[in-house]
């Protein structure tokens, strides 16, 4: 992957920075948002690899902020999310990690701020490898909502191909066949061969490409 | 639906809390099959292969050497698994292993037949077909 781009969402402005600027370091490109609907805009213009989210994006000292958690459970599901924490417990991270209703949790994985940015880097860089295998992440990255069906799209497209191609190249076969019969002539009875040669392909193509 | 009765594989070596937890099923029409950690992978295993998976896994933690190491053998073995852990101390770096390890949920452990209802309750509606 190329230099991957993350938000990140934090509204304490000392601990974005230093955390930031630390990401810099390691090479990430990163996008900084101080609050929820800051960090909303961000994730919902797109272009985002990653998203690091704080559960209080509103009051550090609220224990009923989960603002973070509702952006990263509303917003961008197909962006990856780890939550990171001041105030980890058992609670939070079931709210982040446990399976929702569609099988998928809203976060792909869980930080608390005092583990250092050691344990953040270790995090960020899992998920990113993940993705970049075409991994689960938790939530479905683009290529496996998308890809998937424009390549069977792209299977199908050689498979009718392959099968008029055959269709077609055994008429004129056939065709070349009787004149190279009748007038004798070299020339034609070698069209013939290249035209079974193209049929053959053809069926190949056709029959042999995976569903 | 086969008709099959749906069945739980209960992890555990604590026979109050097991016998709580097959009292607290009873009435949801689900066998319960209790067994060590020895002989858990084996009998997801021979489950499997019979075409009759076990629709939960529940952990007790407490009767694992190593929980997380164990929700993702049963993973490995059946990748569908929904797979609960269950401990009476639970933490959340606890909570983080066994999620990022592939269990469905970590819930606190109670030998409350009442609370065990409620909370297998739960659990049953986001399992079982509806």
């Amino acid at each position: 992957m190329a230099q991957a781009t993350i938000l990140f969402a934090d509204n304490d402005p000392d601990f974005l920075k230093t955390r930031a600027e630390f990401l810099e370091q390691e090479g990430y490109l990163v996008i900084p948002a101080a609050g929820p609907t800051e960090a909303r805009r961000i994730l919902e213009a797109g272009k985002i690899d990653l998203a690091v989210v704080d559960i209080r994006l509103v009051n550090d000292d609220d224990e009923k902020d989960i603002s973070g958690l509702v952006l990263a459970k509303e917003v961008a599901r197909s962006v990856p999310k780890i939550i990171l924490t001041g105030f980890p417990s058992v609670e939070s991270v079931r709210e982040a990690l446990r399976p929702q209703l569609n099988g998928l949790p809203a976060t792909v994985d869980f930080v608390a701020k005092q583990e250092g940015p050691e344990a953040m880097l270790s995090a960020i860089g899992k998920v990113l490898m993940i993705a970049v295998e075409g991994g689960e992440t938790g939530a479905p990255t683009p290529e496996e909502e998308g890809e998937p069906k424009a390549v069977k799209s792209r299977q199908a497209q050689v498979r009718l191909a392959g099968g008029i191609a055959a269709i077609v190249t055994l008429l004129l076969a056939t065709g070349t066949g009787i004149v190279a019969l009748v007038t004798g002539d070299p020339r034609w009875l070698l069209a013939t061969v290249f035209l079974a040669i193209f049929m053959v392909v053809g069926i190949g193509l056709a029959v042999f490409m995976p569903e | 639906m086969s008709g099959k009765k749906l069945s739980i594989l209960l992890i555990s070596d604590d026979l109050y809390w097991i016998e709580a937890v097959e009292e607290s099923l009873a009435s949801s029409d689900l066998t319960v099959d209790a067994t060590f950690e020895s002989s858990a992978l084996e009998m997801v295993r021979d489950r499997l292969a019979g075409e009759n998976a076990y629709a939960l896994v529940i952990v007790d933690v407490m009767a694992t050497e190593n929980t997380s190491r164990l929700v993702g053998q049963i993973r490995q073995q059946q990748s569908e698994a929904r797979i609960v852990v269950a401990t009476a101390a639970p933490t959340w770096q606890l909570a983080r292993e066994v999620f990022r390890a592939g269990a469905m949920d970590c819930v606190r452990k109670s030998l409350s037949k009442r609370t065990l209802h409620t909370l297998f309750a739960g659990i049953l509606s986001r399992v079982l077909p509806s």
